[in-house]
């Protein structure tokens, strides 16, 4: 204590101050919000940062439930989107025809033992029944059902007057293509279909031609079928060029942080803002990271805080409460996964772990004891946690044009490791609020 | 109080017995009040703190030293839980000469009384690190040394925040004995600018410093 203390201002005080206990009446408004404490009722403060907390989490919840039910419906919408894509194609150019060649073939197994043998005159059905030979024994030497199929179609194409023909080709192989090939037919009619008009052509070769040009016919209507299948490839073949690069998008973002140890029960404010690096590896696949000043309050009991310091020391001489508050640099590196994209809004879910950088901590500790003096320290730059925090995120963007966006990312950060000079569990949630720069943004096709 | 009486109190409350904790609490308001309103900026924030002193001194009860005075515990807590209340801009700090704090005050002073009121509103006059500073040095007698540890500042931190709380107190009581006139009133509205200036330039040095 201090020795002397004869300063006239200090005695004015010390005098005229002391001695007013009974200078003050009794307030029943101050015992109710005493009781209100005694209760454990939250204060206005307390409830605020409660609606906070739950908010994030319903927030967070919605965004994940919604996202979840668009996700279905885009998958829904995408299968339809595919058959609307792909069926056109093939009930103009192949379903017509393979009903035509499955009405042919059911027609040729009719004719098959019946015709067959009644008009093996012509010239014609010679070669085709050769041709038809031919594919059997080009098919027991392992030749693709596609090209035997179009010997088989391109006399089935044919006006009536050929119409026997089929009837010979078909024969034994084609009853068992009938049973067979229908499901690998839909490749073939695809290539196929477009050989029709060439086979009508192609019709007066196979006429004159013997049997090696026919053979050779499957690599002519390659050539033909070539077109159709370039403009189907035409699609998928753009999705590497927009592959190529990586695309980027650069945040800013802001958030109040709910920070607690252990349990989000006891938690205090902080605020969190910093820039995020999003590199877009694909359509769904992000990475993110970048880095965020964050600072980080919150109050702990003695027990929840594990100093190296402490150990040793009697747990009766150890502080009771820890009040403390850190600024940290928060480097963090998560994977996201876009599930919804429609429109202006997009949904994505990321995980991933984030690096502490210590800048500052601050520590009050206090006894519970209240003759035992409370007493703070300041570390500063000491503790760096690297990949020590566990991230987890959602993340509801929502496009203002082709460059900005807006996002909503709710998200909660918890400790693999202990945090600090305490090595406390420290917890921390919040909703981050920001703008997203697209930096190279996808030309839309 | 009686002894008796205090330790039955504190028996009932041990067994959180609402009526107990309620007597207790009043027996110790107007001490609790008296301590918190010295520390505090206004009634509202010393009932606020006085609360939460309250509440620690209930659910701590268990670890009171029935060897010490009740009272002094209770005021310890009640200091305590003031010094804390306000730590978070206790560094306000203007680095002066500090040996200049124990100038301050010995002489010039007019020989009148000032009320309780009186001084309790220049106290509440200070900026919160000024009059922490001053409670625990002027009041309660501690030193700068145990003023800075407990604070968690520097001693001459402490010894320029004492300076500078003497400082705004003297003018005040110098001039809480003058007859409002023409003057005077111009002396407060110079008051009043340069009060407002230095706290200015301390809050943008603390912005700096931070």
């Amino acid at each position: 204590m201090k020795g002397k203390n004869e300063n006239k201002l200090d005695q004015l005080f010390k005098d005229g101050l002391s001695g007013s206990e009974d200078h003050f009446a009794f307030r029943e408004e101050d015992w109710a919000s005493m009781e209100r404490l005694l209760d454990n009722k939250p204060s206005k403060k307390v409830v605020i940062k409660r609606i906070i907390y739950y908010s994030a989490a319903i927030a967070a919840l919605l965004l994940l439930a919604v996202g979840l039910f668009f996700f279905n419906r885009s998958d829904k919408a995408d299968q339809k989107k595919d058959q609307l894509a792909i069926k056109p194609k093939i009930k103009t150019d192949t379903q017509i025809p393979v009903q035509k060649d499955t009405v042919q073939n059911g027609q040729s197994i009719k004719d098959k033992d019946s015709v067959k043998n009644v008009n093996p005159g012509t010239e014609n059905l010679a070669k085709n029944d050769i041709n038809s030979n031919k594919d059997k024994t080009g098919s027991t030497l392992g030749i693709t059902p596609g090209k035997r199929n179009q010997h088989n179609n391109i006399p089935a194409d044919q006006s009536p007057v050929n119409q026997n023909v089929p009837g010979n080709k078909t024969t034994k192989d084609s009853a068992d293509k009938n049973k067979t090939v229908p499901p690998v037919d839909n490749n073939n009619n695809n290539a196929v279909d477009p050989s029709k008009i060439a086979s009508k052509t192609d019709q007066t070769q196979n006429n004159l031609a013997v049997n090696p040009i026919n053979t050779k016919q499957p690599d002519t209507t390659g050539n033909v079928t070539a077109p159709v299948q370039q403009t189907k490839k035409d699609k998928p073949s753009l999705k590497p060029i927009l592959r190529t690069g990586p695309r980027f998008t650069l945040a800013i973002l802001a958030a109040p942080d709910l920070n607690a140890v252990n349990s989000f029960s006891r938690n205090q404010v902080g605020t969190n803002f910093g820039v995020q690096l999003g590199i877009h590896l694909s359509k769904k696949f992000s990475i993110s990271t970048g880095a965020s000043y964050a600072v980080k309050p919150y109050q702990a009991s003695g027990s929840q805080y594990n100093s190296a310091n402490w150990q040793g020391v009697p747990s009766a001489n150890l502080p009771d409460y820890v009040a403390a508050n850190c600024k940290v640099l928060d480097i963090p590196l998560n994977l996201n996964y876009q599930f919804y994209a429609q429109g202006k809004n997009k949904f994505a879910i990321g995980s991933g772990l984030s690096s502490y950088i210590m800048l500052r901590e601050n520590y009050h500790f206090e006894f519970a004891d209240g003759m035992k003096p409370s007493y703070d320290i300041q570390v500063d730059g000491r503790n760096q946690h690297w990949l020590g925090v566990l991230n987890l995120n959602a993340t509801y963007e929502r496009r203002i044009n082709s460059k900005f966006s807006t996002i909503i990312q709710p998200y909660m950060k918890l400790p693999v490791t202990g945090i600090g000079v305490g090595r406390v569990d420290l917890r921390s949630t919040g909703v981050a609020v920001g703008v997203s720069w697209n930096i190279n943004p996808f030309k839309p096709k | 109080m009686g002894e008796a009486e205090l330790q039955q109190l504190i028996a009932g409350c041990l067994q959180q017995s609402r009526k107990d904790q309620k007597m207790l609490y009043k027996a110790f308001y107007g001490f609790a009040m008296s301590i918190c309103l010295r520390y505090a900026g206004n009634r509202y924030e010393a009932a606020e703190i006085m609360n939460q002193g309250f509440l620690k001194v209930f659910t701590n009860l268990h670890k009171y030293d029935t060897g010490r005075p009740f009272i002094a515990w209770v005021g310890r807590i009640m200091m305590n839980t003031s010094v804390d209340y306000y730590r978070s801009n206790l560094k306000l700090s203007l680095n002066d000469d500090l040996d200049a704090a124990e100038d301050i005050g010995h002489d010039e002073l007019p020989d009148q009384k000032l009320n309780y009121d009186d001084l309790l509103s220049m106290i509440q006059q200070l900026p919160n690190a000024y009059r922490t500073v001053f409670n625990l040095f002027a009041i309660e007698g501690f030193s700068h040394e145990e003023i800075a540890t407990q604070l968690g500042i520097s001693t001459g931190t402490s010894k320029s925040n004492l300076f500078k709380a003497r400082e705004k107190l003297k003018i005040m009581v110098l001039n809480s004995g003058r007859l409002p006139d023409n003057g005077s009133e111009d002396i407060r509205h110079k008051i009043i600018a340069i009060g407002a200036i230095s706290v200015g330039i301390s809050h943008l040095i603390e912005l700096i410093m931070r």
